[in-house]
């Protein structure tokens, strides 16, 4: 597609996304300000006004129901609702592998999946490789339809980015930088022909390249969102950097939101003077990571909250239900062939 | 992307129709077929080791193909199925991608590179480590990637570098994906997508119960 074309395509509602950097801020202060001492009254601990949530998840391939060990978006709703509740300032991520793996979602090409993650609240997410499993060209369609901003500052068609590198949303007094990684092997671990004419560049020039330009705008704090994965690197390419190997060679990322591995880091891990954090995979947890800026450094502090205990403490969301119950009917109708 | 919606469409037509004559209602849980093991699919498994639904799936790659051999990708094979009742549901979990069954023609130098390929991440649960049928395979984890392969046998016999087979695998392989570049050659034929020829292999031959045989020795 041309850039004119695709220009055209781009929504009203994209366009105000792409036409700034800087999202959120008037809703931040405008909106919440009204109700900022009440919610503060509301937390744990008194003033929460320095705190940041961050709420994360990765790779959910399609688990938007509830199984066997597997919380759903039912109550991912529940929690981040609850979240939201209890501080003011709350950032909810995703890590990639979202829209493709079961039916309820593969049937309908990810708009379940999209619809979920709307109502749930997300505010940024990183396409990873299995996103791309409809064509590059049905992602940027669901990104209309997607409330949330997709991020990827090494992800190029022509020459030209994709996705919008970065995001720094402005929450509460702080303005958090979140920039996107692809893992460069995207370009084959989808099938080739739904990436052909991308080119997925270097993770670790984009995280120079885009560290430096988020500090000069002055953030309290950068946050690198990939599907990258965990671990050791492929020894056959100098280019796949694992999250912790990339670490050791860039500085100026405070957080690295991971995913593509499936692992599970209970309290995350540090590298390189970033905390990595990972949220396992289906759903079966959801990450939290507190960040207290009170003593002028950010201090940080990672969970988990497992399935288990989701469904024990929580219960889940009847909207989101809903959702569910008309995917699974339309997916039924897809499947014998009467649905559109 | 034209003739992936094509074939797509397809396999879904096939499913609906193998229903339908079969006279039964549609649903995600209708069943397919029965097995009396647990088809082991887990991801820490299926992409480190041979399993039962490894070998099945290839094995029926092949029947339905009548290739000499077949090769598929655990990261193609995504759930595992408890005893009992398979459902058309459980079949879309194990295979989620609708990826053609191709069959294509290789030497079995080449057969001996892709294995060798797919076997150069272990043990990480990386998605190209490859099943098999039709042929036995070893090597070891310890070895240099690129010269893990220690021997390859087809039909009782070590495998002839210059002979060549028909191999069955699927369509992502056969793009290059996962980097089996090796395994980008014009197809032969295209057939259903696997997750509707496992249906249908599943109607004719349930109950199924796949061991774990040996086809896949690991030297650590």
């Amino acid at each position: 597609m041309s850039a004119a074309k695709r220009a055209r395509k781009v929504s009203r509602r994209n366009f105000l996304k792409r036409s700034g950097q800087v999202v959120g801020g008037v809703l931040a202060t405008g909106f919440l300000g009204f109700d900022l001492t009440k919610l503060a009254a509301q937390t744990d601990d008194g003033d929460a006004s320095h705190k940041l949530i961050i709420l994360h998840t990765n790779d959910m391939h399609g688990r938007i129901e509830e199984a066997d060990g597997i919380m759903g978006m039912e109550y991912v709703r529940s929690i981040v609702r609850d979240f939201r509740k209890r501080y003011q300032n709350v950032l909810v991520l995703d890590a990639g592998d979202t829209i493709h793996g079961r039916p309820i979602t593969n049937e309908l090409k990810g708009s379940s999946t999209v619809d979920c993650m709307n109502l749930v609240g997300y505010d940024i997410m990183t396409p990873g490789n299995h996103d791309f499993h409809f064509h590059y060209e049905h992602l940027l369609e669901l990104e209309e339809r997607w409330d949330l901003d997709l991020i990827s500052a090494n992800t190029f068609k022509d020459g030209e980015l994709l996705f919008r590198p970065y995001v720094i949303k402005e929450i509460g007094r702080y303005r958090i930088g979140v920039f996107g990684l692809a893992t460069p092997a995207t370009r084959y671990t989808t099938h080739p022909n739904n990436v052909r004419g991308l080119d997925f560049g270097s993770i670790t020039e984009a995280t120079k390249r885009y560290v430096r330009e988020l500090r000069e705008q002055d953030v309290d704090l950068v946050i690198s969102l990939g599907h990258v994965g965990f671990g050791a690197n492929n020894p056959d390419d100098v280019e796949l950097l694992t999250s912790n190997e990339l670490l050791k060679h860039v500085d100026g990322v405070d957080l690295f939101v991971d995913g593509h591995s499936h692992d599970r880091l209970p309290e995350g891990e540090w590298h390189g003077g970033a905390l990595v954090v990972q949220a396992y995979e289906y759903l079966k947890d959801i990450g939290v990571v507190e960040v207290d800026f009170s003593n002028g450094k950010p201090q940080f502090s990672a969970s988990l909250i497992s399935a288990a205990e989701a469904t024990e403490s929580y219960e889940p969301d009847l909207e989101v239900s809903e959702i569910l119950k008309d995917a699974r009917q339309r997916a039924r109708e897809r499947i014998l062939g009467v649905g559109s | 992307m034209h003739k992936r919606k094509v074939r797509f469409a397809l396999g879904a037509l096939l499913v609906a129709a193998l229903f339908l004559s079969a006279g039964h209602a549609v649903a995600l849980d209708t069943e397919v077929g029965q097995t009396e093991v647990r088809l082991e699919g887990d991801r820490a498994l299926i992409r480190t080791q041979e399993t039962n639904l490894g070998n099945l799936v290839t094995d029926l790659m092949r029947a339905e193909t009548g290739a000499d051999i077949a090769l598929t990708n655990g990261g193609g094979l995504r759930d595992s199925v408890e005893p009992g009742p398979i459902t058309l549901e459980n079949v879309l979990e194990i295979h989620p991608f609708e990826n053609a069954v191709v069959t294509i023609e290789l030497t079995g130098a080449e057969v001996v590179e892709a294995l060798e390929h797919g076997v150069s991440r272990h043990p990480d649960d990386w998605g190209g480590f490859p099943h098999v049928s039709g042929i036995v395979y070893s090597f070891n984890t310890n070895a240099e990637p690129g010269s893990r392969v220690q021997e390859v046998r087809y039909q009782g016999g070590p495998i002839d570098p210059e002979a060549t087979f028909v191999v069955a695998t699927n369509d992502f392989l056969s793009a290059g994906g996962d980097e089996f570049t090796m395994l980008k050659k014009d197809h032969l034929e295209e057939f259903a997508t696997l997750e509707s020829m496992i249906i249908s292999y599943l109607q004719e031959n349930s109950p199924v119960a796949p061991e774990v045989e040996g086809r896949i020795v690991i030297y650590e």
